[in-house]
């Protein structure tokens, strides 16, 4: 059976943790095994999509109070409050074979995986195009993906719990005399794997069944292993000259 | 002048448009939302088609639809015709 990378980074800010992503994305070529990273966030922070408004999306200052890191990723997508939370990451090269050309095919390859790690935790989930997975009609994972250098970037969100009303403030709404019934909405429209199940799950149970949930999905299997010292010094230049660097938080 | 607008793109994403024209003519637009466009650069080579088109659906669509085929971009979320009419919204919430 094919062994592939299994990054367990734990805990870091937000600018370590998409920095990290890119390094391993721009360091990853086609003679590398593909890698599966779990990691989660603290402090917990706010991530927005290459394409939003940080200004329009995030109110900075809530964020700076409540010391909420603020975030733009390298891939499109909606803003997201990265709080009870296991993100996975995913690279592999787009000559691997590994996922399809097509970037719809290759979402839900991926997805997949988090709907195998689901069924582990004994949570029924499936994949609803372009991003998201739902559980009984209602989001439990947001993913996004970006394809540089010859590889394939996905990472996205398992949600552990859910605290819309923290959530929405710290984000910006278009109309504030909607924001009632918009945390209303979304506290219909989002779930978790505590309100799923019904209690808390350790982010290490969540961490291991996501691992099935890859192992299985591309019939592999996942070896603890460590970023190299290339890796951790691209990730720690990325992560200097763009994440937490403004001119990048705030180009759009 | 300037103005702008939030337009849910029918099976889409949200998209928000600030516009700069005068006399029915794009000065400059900048599009954000949440949705996807491969590779991700891209966008700004949209946001340059647009530079001095006639704020027109048909020419805007035409013009975004060869920003797209020229640079072989990969939208999801978004079309030549949404971001056509989120434009043409901003123009029309100037009055």
């Amino acid at each position: 059976m094919k062994e592939w990378r299994l990054l367990e980074t734990d805990f870091n800010d937000a600018f370590t943790n998409m920095a990290i992503d890119e390094a391993v994305n721009t360091l990853h070529d086609e003679t590398k095994k593909p890698t599966v990273r779990f990691y989660g966030w603290k402090p917990s922070a706010i991530s927005i999509g290459y394409f939003q408004g940080v200004r329009e999306e995030v109110d900075l200052e809530r964020c700076k109070e409540l010391d909420v890191d603020v975030v733009r990723r390298i891939t499109g997508g909606g803003a997201v409050f990265h709080d009870a939370e296991l993100t996975y990451s995913f690279v592999c090269s787009e000559k691997s074979g590994v996922v399809s050309k097509n970037i719809l095919d290759s979402y839900k390859k991926i997805c997949n995986s988090v709907v195998l790690g689901l069924r582990t935790l004994k949570i029924d989930s499936s994949f609803v195009p372009i991003n998201d997975i739902i559980s009984n009609g209602q989001k439990i994972s947001g993913n996004a993906q970006t394809r540089r250098n010859g590889n394939v970037l996905q990472h996205g969100t398992v949600l552990m719990g859910v605290d819309v009303e923290k959530m929405f403030s710290l984000l910006l709404v278009p109309d504030e005399k909607m924001r009632g019934k918009m945390i209303e909405d979304i506290k219909q429209r989002v779930t978790s794997v505590e309100l799923q199940l019904g209690k808390k799950v350790s982010f290490d149970r969540v961490s291991s069944a996501m691992k099935k949930g890859f192992e299985e999905n591309f019939e592999i299997r996942l070896v603890t292993g460590k970023l190299t010292s290339e890796e951790k010094i691209l990730a720690e230049k990325i992560k200097l000259e763009r994440f937490s660097n403004e001119s990048w938080t705030f180009r759009r | 002048m300037n103005s702008k607008s939030v337009y849910k793109i029918p099976n889409g994403k949200l998209v928000k448009i600030s516009l700069e024209f005068n006399s029915e003519k794009i000065v400059s637009v900048r599009i954000t939302g949440d949705f996807f466009l491969h590779p991700e650069n891209g966008i700004e080579l949209i946001e340059n088609s647009l530079k001095g088109k006639k704020l027109e659906k048909s020419m805007l669509m035409t013009a975004i639809e060869k920003a797209i085929a020229e640079n072989n971009l990969v939208p999801f979320g978004i079309s030549s015709e949404g971001i056509a009419d989120a434009v043409l919204l901003a123009k029309g919430n100037s009055k």
